[in-house]
């Protein structure tokens, strides 16, 4: 109990002191070797090959029975010919029909959904789901297989071919007698609004605010224990993309994701990773960088929070799924319709094996390859070392407190709060703006769009907050006479301690966040140098919100319009339209789907950031 | 005093806010805020059963004391807007009344020390309490109350936490003034209510003893509180007409029958329990926080501030259904011990974990429970630790007490044969 009845005052012990006195040089090195340690965990040797933990799923134990092919073949005629009438709709009653006549309790589903930004606009659609009722169960349970309708007009690639094999699944699995479980096929409109509102509609709940009105379904099939989501354009399919990023960065069991895998390679298609297939010599040099992109593209995609299909949108509800999209690479083997349709008749009979829910395994990884893995525990150790970097700091600051006592300086964080006070009320009309702005621009018939309203509007509040926050919020520190190195002890200690809450839901948004912000908010606190004070004033700058979003799209239409760069005005053009849609669907996501990002960067991130930008005009060194 | 009415109004407004924006169904499903016993939820069901002329103790529902039913029925019959300023109002309440029972309790510390001067060391007059100080200390525990965001949260779920800690407050304030029939009154209407006060009897009985009538006043001090609380559960008896209410009130206090997570120790310890077991480790989860009172009251009898002060975090940090209002109320004392904090030594460290384990426990629990995707562990580790946060909190202040102490006697320089000298326990 030495710890806690330890009665000496003139604490500190001499080695901790040494330690403190060379923070700076321990702390970037903590920051440089958690990058490093980073980088490394996507070479083979620093990661582990992935393996089945649930030993129930049996995968690829069994027989495959499905030799539905033709059928399949003739759906995606009958499909395409159905769909050629609704150019822009979907064939309801076609899809029911087809259902209704392979024997399934079928149902359509009608929702309808209020533009979060202009209540006036209200779009309504119809999902098409049929039952297979299990003979072996009691409807207790279920398993889902759903396909995203997307009508000739969309830019998407079309679906057609999931739905023939879907169809041709049904009428497979309709004659066999091992069902433990439902097994409900899905057809969606609307993408993932389809999804959502039939999700909602399901467990009778909204995960938004209200925006979807979710309507009635007419039957159920119990808890879902699993859900997969097809996304196949074609029949002739080379590559098998896995995609498992959801809503909020939230992934699904791996064992789900290596089964997936490991049915489809069975099958003899390539499966990849973020549409990268692996890389043949891993140990290599060149492997090890390859592994490492395909980490960082997964990370990326991973911390936007937006889901990468209609599988996203389970994970809130503890339902396990992922899309499994198809294509076709020129030169590569294509398989047909029947390999297909026995990969996912496997996936799906693995799934109705289970016991229980999917409990084993991990729910928290990355993965750098399609095979190999990276766990919780490995992971977090360098996101610890990157955390402690600014933790180091800011007990170094704590702690030199006594070193040159001033009486003109307080070191009281409860001093804080008026400026914390401020700046989350500051926040929260950030996060609010959107609707006001929208509102405002229709009740004095402005007439710009939304997308200009809401980018626009953000940039003048930006600037204002800016203004004020250097003005008032610098006056607020000063008339308590904050030490401005107690201010910048209590951003650190405040961004790790976000950063830290960040990484048990998405590690790659704590990540990349933590790397791009903890150097820049370590120097935040005034100098005297003028010229250092601006530079400082810059480097802040581009690391607030809507910079970041400016940054972020830039680096994106890089990667997808790589020639246009040649064009400066055009590519700024077309990122400044890009970096507008990002922020409205970071508002739309937030009230559809229930998307965190938005709320967090306006009422936690920004609040921060104010903090910091205030401290650099401290007055009371 | 300006900015006491700042800290009012501020506090007012945040709590109007949060009711307006609909944060009361949010905040009042929080197992953190809401346990079984001070859940408004149960106690509307509790009233509309005996609405219906049923017994609510029949069920395992509801587990509050029959004399609050009553309270709580009229209460229910508010329109809800009233309602809910009616919860506004306690806290205020509460505010003064502890910054009232912090004047007095500040003046006894400074009065006590004028009076011991002549034991001092000579130099202890730089660590002394001022007059000066007297004003300012109270003004910071109503700020502490009213701005805190766990006494905010517990307001705004309306938990019945937060007519628990008015009387706390009532019974320290008339334990401050000395009263032996109001503070012993109070204590019997709060040990009704929760049970755990009933250690709050030991201070009671050294604030209000005599010198020379050590035994009489002692024995008088528990005579009137067990008078006062047998009038209460022969009130209790009489509007139930049955003794069935012990069980579901005492009986779930100490038995423990509902293991819902909450920020205490109790729930996963006993889920994880073999019943065989149960029995004994009740007993001794239990006895826990009562072991402590008696070494307590024997090291600070001339210290009632920090004997009640004490065993107030001793009940928010070890009893069956803690919930962060109860931790609130002992949180928002701490500016009494002022003073003492150049003596602290893990202020950092109790700061930093009770930041992270408030933001922590919520994302956790939405991990466990809704997404399925960690488990039990991840949030009993974040209760585990804000647990020993508090115990760090509670250790320093005892300590700093002492150290305090010694350097009033000893002096603040520390130095032995012209070298640092240094504190050892022994």
């Amino acid at each position: 109990m030495g710890l806690l009845s330890n009665p000496s005052d003139k604490q500190l012990s001499p080695l901790l002191l040494k330690f403190v006195g060379k923070q700076k040089v321990l702390s970037s090195l903590f920051y440089i070797g958690s990058i490093v340690w980073f980088v490394c965990l996507a070479y083979r040797q620093f990661n582990a090959g992935t393996y089945f933990s649930e030993n129930a799923l049996l995968p690829g134990l069994v027989h495959s029975n499905f030799k539905e092919d033709f059928l399949a073949r003739q759906y995606v005629a009958a499909i395409k010919a159905e769909a050629e009438r609704y150019p822009n709709g979907m064939p309801h009653a076609f899809i029911a029909a087809q259902f209704k006549q392979l024997g399934l309790d079928t149902f359509t589903h009608n929702f309808s959904v209020k533009y979060p930004l202009d209540e006036n606009e209200v779009y309504s659609g119809k999902n098409v789901y049929g039952i297979l009722r299990a003979s072996r169960g009691a409807s207790t349970e279920c398993l889902v297989m759903s396909v995203p309708y997307r009508p000739p007009d969309s830019v998407l690639t079309g679906t057609n071919a999931g739905i023939a094999i879907m169809l041709s699944l049904a009428a497979s699995f309709r004659a066999a007698s091992y069902w433990a479980r439902d097994v409900i096929f899905v057809v969606t409109e609307h993408e993932q609004l389809g999804m959502e509102a039939w999700l909602e509609a399901y467990h009778y709940t909204s995960s938004g605010s209200n925006s979807i009105d979710f309507g009635q379904l007419d039957a159920r099939a119990g808890a879902i224990q699993a859900a997969i989501n097809l996304e196949i354009p074609y029949e002739k399919i080379s590559h098998i993309d896995v995609r498992m990023e959801g809503l909020n960065g939230q992934l699904p069991n791996l064992d789900l994701v290596n089964l997936v895998h490991r049915l489809f390679q069975q099958e003899r298609f390539t499966t990849t990773l973020k549409e990268r297939e692996d890389y043949p010599d891993p140990l290599s040099m060149e492997g090890w960088i390859y592994s490492a992109s395909s980490l960082l593209t997964l990370m990326a995609s991973q911390a936007t929070g937006v889901p990468t299909g209609n599988h996203g949108l389970f994970h809130r509800f503890g339902i396990e799924a992922l899309t499994v999209a198809g294509s076709y690479k020129r030169g590569w083997h294509g398989s047909n319709f029947l390999l297909m349709g026995r990969a996912i008749e496997g996936i799906m009979r693995s799934l109705n094996n289970l016991q229980e829910r999917f409990h084993q395994s991990f729910f928290f990884y990355l993965l750098p390859a399609t095979n190999r893995y990276v766990s919780i525990g490995v992971y977090m150790p360098p996101f610890g070392l990157m955390i402690g970097s600014m933790l180091l700091q800011a007990v170094a600051l704590y702690i030199s407190r006594k070193e040159n006592p001033n009486e003109k300086q307080n070191w009281n964080f409860l001093n804080l709060g008026s400026f914390v006070l401020y700046s989350t009320i500051c926040g929260l009309l950030f996060y609010s703006a959107p609707e006001k702005l929208t509102r405002f621009n229709r009740s004095m018939a402005l007439g710009l769009s939304t997308e200009d309203v809401v980018f626009g509007g953000f940039c003048m509040l930006s600037v204002i907050h800016c203004i004020l926050t250097s003005t008032v919020g610098v006056r607020m520190l000063s008339i308590q006479r904050l030490s401005a190195n107690c201010v910048q002890c209590a951003i650190l200690l405040l961004t790790s301690t976000l950063m830290y809450a960040v990484a048990m839901g998405n590690i790659s948004l704590a990540v990349l966040t933590c790397f791009i912000i903890s150097p820049v908010f370590s120097i935040a606190k005034p100098v005297s140098q003028r010229f250092l004070k601006y530079c400082r004033y810059a480097v802040l700058m581009l690391v607030h919100p809507l910079s970041l979003l400016f940054i972020a799209t830039l680096i994106d239409t890089y990667r997808v319009f790589p020639e246009e760069i040649n064009q400066p005005w055009k590519f700024f053009g077309k990122t400044h339209i890009a970096a507008q849609r990002a922020l409205i669907y970071a508002v739309v996501d937030g009230t559809f789907y229930g998307n965190w990002l938005f709320f967090a960067v306006s009422t936690l991130y920004l609040p921060l950031w104010s903090l910091a930008w205030a401290n650099l005009g401290n007055l009371s060194r | 005093m300006p900015s006491l009415w700042k800290s009012n109004a501020l506090g007012v407004i945040i709590r109007a806010w949060l009711f307006n924006s609909g944060f009361h169904d949010s905040l009042s499903d929080r197992v953190e805020i809401s346990t079984p016993l001070n859940s408004w939820k149960r106690v509307i069901e509790g009233a509309y059963l005996r609405q219906r002329s049923q017994s609510p103790y029949e069920g395992d529902v509801f587990h509050e004391t029959p004399t609050g039913l009553v309270f709580y029925t009229y209460l229910l019959k508010l329109n809800f807007n009233v309602l809910q300023a009616v919860f506004i109002l306690c806290d205020v309440l509460t505010a003064f009344v502890l910054t009232e029972a912090t004047r007095i309790f500040f003046q006894d510390i400074v009065k006590d020390q004028q009076n011991k001067k002549k034991t001092y060391h000579k130099d202890a007059k730089k660590i002394t309490l001022k007059k000066e100080e007297v004003a300012k200390v109270p003004q910071y525990v109503t700020a502490a109350y009213l701005l805190n965001p766990y006494i905010v949260c517990s307001c705004v779920a309306m938990t019945t936490t937060v007519f628990a800690n008015l009387i706390l407050s009532l019974t320290l304030l008339a334990m401050a003034k000395k009263s032996r029939l109001l503070s012993t009154c109070c204590l019997a209407f709060a040990s009704h209510q929760s049970f755990y006060p009933v250690m709050l009897v030991v201070p009671i009985a050294i604030a209000t003893a005599k010198e020379k009538q050590l035994f009489k006043s002692v024995f008088l001090t528990i005579s009137s509180f067990a008078l006062f609380t047998a009038l209460l559960l022969g009130f209790s008896y009489h509007s139930t007409g049955s003794w069935r209410f012990i069980e579901s009130t005492y009986g779930c206090i100490l038995k423990v029958p509902d293991l819902t997570p909450n920020i205490g120790l109790f729930w996963y310890f006993f889920t994880e329990m073999f019943d065989h077991f149960y029995l004994f480790f009740t007993y001794v989860f239990q006895l826990n926080p009562f072991i402590y009172v008696i070494p307590l009251a024997i090291r600070f009898d001339d210290n009632v501030p920090l004997l009640s002060f004490t065993l107030c975090a001793i009940m928010a940090i070890f009893k069956s259904y803690p919930s962060i209002g109860d931790v609130g109320f002992y949180l928002a004392l701490l500016p009494l011990w002022n003073h003492l904090v150049p003596y602290f030594r893990h202020s950092f460290i109790v700061g930093c974990i009770f930041l992270v384990t408030s933001v922590l426990s919520p994302i956790l629990w939405y991990l466990w429970i809704y997404t399925g995707s960690a488990n039990a562990n991840f949030f009993f580790a974040t209760t585990l630790a804000f647990a020993t946060a508090q115990i760090f909190l509670l250790t320093d202040v005892l300590f700093a007490q002492a150290k305090y102490d010694y350097h009033l006697k000893h002096g603040i320089d520390l130095k032995i044969n012209g070298k640092e000298g240094m504190l050892v326990l022994e």
